[in-house]
């Protein structure tokens, strides 16, 4: 018990500390406390379920009487407290099911500041600032209900967030959003009328809201020209109609936030424990299987594992700067898109790794040919990678002449389509003075 | 006590005489004949470099990846490819640790000596109906486990970038030495609570094959030690990825044999009839492993934070920045942000605004040099013009 509130503590105050803004420590802000705090919450269930497991060994090998009067009702009272957690992370639990292991990270409740050019601190602030004062209203409202467990609390934020971005009621309508995507296009049209400004926020992001039920391939697509001119962008040329083939890759766009999946994996967790505790206590009580607590601990920590592990994926290949998942497809055709530009020669040091569930961060060097406009060219690479939902993107542009001069020699040459640079490495004299 | 400017330097004058360095010395004729020296490597080795030679190239960026993007067969997003390529991976772990350094062959002798020692308790556990010793072989397989991530961290760091780690696998071993300082941080909080559930129940209750099989825990345990003697220390100056795995690796196999050595103690104590020496011992373990593992894990977790480099200070930073905006044809510096992709490789992004009109291209020039010399290796200069 003390073990779990230790991890749900370390889930709290990564997702208060990750509001902080950036500073000469944290270049990039405190994001990515979130991911890892929901890294280490996935390696220490996965520790938890190992040693579970092998305890229970132990005791099949050596079963031991155990009391279960006050047992029952101790694991009643947990299986309570524990379900009330549960509750509110219904929402979290929408997700980290929908994800189905494969590609589930970032948030689906990202509130606006997310979104925003994180370039902006003051911005980023008042954004904050604004969630936080809706975390006390929910919090004053929700307040006579539960006050006795952290994740309360938690979770109190969590619904809030999603709420913040709709309306104040937290629970019902974060479900209605979904719906209304879901399942009638009118509906869809409508609530777009309404909360446009909304749109303007998520549009990068926009197909994370659920399409589990999506069967319409056009209205995704609408969807996408849809965010692309609230942009302000012409979506339609830029993206490149959406084959069936993608189809199913779409459906998984679902945004996680890791924290909240690991605080939410753990409270699940929980509840599977004092579920078999209590069936276990029972069994023994009445059929007097001694084995039945160890068999049913076994299998609880089994499917607490299976659950935690794509969590513990996901946050691993954001921690080790993998291409985000979410928009590999999107990333590859804005790249393709980005190499028909004219004057383009080649493109180098190319990365992208997304900082935390939401915001994606580019990096990449282009080389152009000495007759274009180096700033035209640029622009319109920003333009395509902010299209796909890349935000904080720097470019270095580099003309190639001088690419010629200093930085080695770069021989683009078009072998069937594909572009192979061959780079010789020169030694050159710097002629710097700094 | 580092000259930030030039962390070369200390392998042949500076820091020759502080202990910490002294496994860099020992290490680095080993490993540095097996590194790839290739200039398309993404993670070039620059800390072995001569940085500051201005005849070589000093704003060079390293060539790294080339993203040839129309490629025929589309790798990345196929599922069947990539899961040969794991399966490659896995088979090729093996042919890594042949070939590897020899820290690794050792990481990998220590966690087949481990697994041997374990097997061999849990038989003899399993026939004499002996549970301690069973329960005890578990908990030595549940390290070894963490030890053999460890290794595939290794192995599998020596790949190449690809198109989805578009930055190489070296991350992998920061994140294996912060998963392994999370796992010893979780064993110093399960000694602490055993410790608080003998003190509540003071059950005095020994076993004396518990204490022969602490005994050879302990002497495997030493042996490991011996072989990662090198970084044997709680502060280390990381040059490399490899270096915090290792020194994750030794401190878990240091952690394991003070856990050893607090059962024997424990047990010997009680034979003499001390009250709580259980108690005692158990917190005793628990604190030291707790102060062992802490830098470490603050360590990884800045790098995995994507924190700014402690390898070069801020002030050096920001002196540089300084001097950026300094420049007449700069009109402001924007979104300067650099951080550690593993220990040792600095990556950074700036943001200049530029006047217009002018040739950005000394400019480029100079923030490479400048950077460059600061130890950063991978420099993204984005211009603007007004």
């Amino acid at each position: 018990m003390l073990f779990d509130c230790a991890a749900l503590t370390i889930g709290l105050y990564a997702s208060y500390i990750s509001r902080l803004p950036a500073n000469n420590q944290f270049n990039y802000g405190r994001g990515r406390f979130e991911v890892l705090s929901g890294y280490v919450n996935a390696v220490l269930l996965v520790l938890v379920g190992a040693l579970i497991v092998l305890e229970s060994f132990e005791r099949i090998l050596d079963p031991q009487e155990i009391s279960t009067n006050s047992l029952l009702t101790v694991s009643i009272g947990g299986l309570v407290v524990n379900l009330v957690g549960l509750v509110f992370f219904h929402e979290e639990h929408h997700h980290a099911h929908g994800g189905s292991g494969s590609c589930s990270h970032s948030q689906s409740h990202s509130d606006p500041h997310c979104h925003h050019n994180s370039h902006d601190h003051e911005k980023h602030d008042e954004h904050a600032s604004v969630s936080h004062e809706c975390h006390e209203k929910s919090l004053a409202s929700h307040d006579e209900h539960h006050e006795h467990h952290l994740c309360d609390h938690q979770s109190i934020i969590d619904s809030c967030k999603i709420g913040s971005s709709n309306s104040h009621d937290p629970h019902d309508n974060a479900h209605d959003h979904d719906h209304d995507h879901d399942h009638s296009s009118h509906a869809h049209h409508q609530h777009d009328a309404h909360h446009q400004h909304e749109h303007c926020d998520h549009s990068p992001d926009h197909r994370c809201h659920d399409h589990h039920h999506h069967a319409n391939p056009h209205e995704l697509q609408y969807l996408d020209s849809k965010s692309d001119s609230s942009l302000g962008k012409s979506g339609s040329q830029q993206r490149t109609p959406v084959s069936g083939q993608e189809e199913p890759k779409k459906h998984h766009h679902h945004h996680i936030d890791h924290n909240m999946e690991g605080i939410f994996l753990h409270v699940l967790a929980d509840t599977m424990g004092s579920v078999g505790v209590v069936l276990s206590t029972l069994l023994i009580k009445y059929k007097g299987w001694l084995v039945a607590d160890p068999a049913c601990s076994i299998f609880i920590s089994v499917l607490i594992v299976s659950s935690v592990i794509p969590l513990l994926r996901n946050s691993a290949e954001i921690l080790l700067q993998r291409i985000p998942r979410a928009h590999e497809q999107d990333l590859k055709e804005a790249i393709n898109d980005t190499m028909k530009i004219k004057g383009l020669r080649g493109i180098q040091n190319l990365h992208f790794w997304s900082f935390t569930n939401t915001d994606i961060v580019g990096t990449l060097h282009l080389h152009v040919s000495d007759k274009i406009d180096t700033a035209s060219v640029k622009a319109q690479v920003l333009n395509t990678f902010q299209d796909v939902g890349i935000k904080d993107l720097t470019v270095q542009v580099a003309v190639h002449e001088f690419q010629m001069r200093s930085f080695g020699q770069f021989m683009p040459c078009r072998q069937q389509d594909s572009l192979v640079f061959i780079a010789f490495k020169t030694s050159m004299s710097s002629n710097c003075e700094g | 006590m580092e000259t930030p400017r030039n962390p070369d330097d200390v392998d042949f004058g500076l820091g020759t005489s502080d202990r910490r360095y002294t496994y860099w010395r020992q290490s680095s004729f080993h490993q540095q004949s097996q590194e790839p020296k290739t200039p398309i490597s993404i993670v070039t080795n620059d800390a072995t470099k001569p940085l500051l030679s201005r005849t070589v190239s000093s704003i060079d960026i390293p060539p790294e990846i080339d993203y040839s993007f129309d490629y025929q067969n589309d790798t990345i997003f196929e599922d069947p490819k990539r899961k040969l390529s794991d399966l490659d991976s896995v088979l090729s772990i093996f042919r890594v640790i042949r070939s590897g350094s020899r820290q690794m062959r050792r990481l990998f002798l220590m966690i087949s000596l481990n697994v041997a020692y374990s097997t061999a308790e849990l038989a003899i556990g399993l026939f004499t109906g002996r549970v301690g010793l069973v329960s005890d072989a578990f908990h030595l397989t549940f390290g070894c486990g963490l030890l053999t991530f460890s290794l595939f961290a290794m192995a599998a760091s020596r790949r190449k970038s690809d198109h989805v780690y578009t930055y190489g696998y070296k991350r992998l071993e920061v994140l294996a030495a912060f998963t392994n300082a999370l796992f010893l941080l979780f064993m110093s909080f399960s000694l602490a609570v055993e410790a608080l559930h003998a003190f509540i129940q003071d059950e005095s209750e020994h076993k004396h094959y518990l204490i022969v099989s602490a005994v050879t825990n302990l002497l495997v345990n030493l042996i490991g030690v011996w072989f990662f003697r090198n970084y044997a220390r709680i502060n280390i100056v990381y040059r490399k990825a490899e270096d915090m795995n290792f020194h994750s690796v030794c401190l878990h196999v240091i952690a394991d044999s003070i856990r050893s050595a607090g059962l024997i103690l424990a047990s010997w104590f009680l034979s003499l009839g001390v009250e709580n020496a259980e108690v005692l011992c158990l917190g005793l373990v628990s604190a030291a492993v707790v102060m062992l593992v802490l830098p470490l894990f603050k360590a990884t977790g800045g790098i995995l934070l994507q924190m700014a480099p402690p390898s070069i200070p801020s002030s050096a930073l920001s002196k540089c920045l300084r001097q950026v905006s300094a420049r007449e044809d700069v009109v402001e510096v924007s979104e300067a942000r650099f951080w550690e992709l593993v220990p040792g490789h600095v990556i950074g992004s700036i943001s200049l605004q530029v006047k217009e009109g002018v040739d950005d291209r000394p400019i480029l020039q100079c923030v490479h040099g400048l950077y460059h010399d600061l130890g950063v290796q991978d420099l993204t200069v984005q211009t603007n013009y007004d």
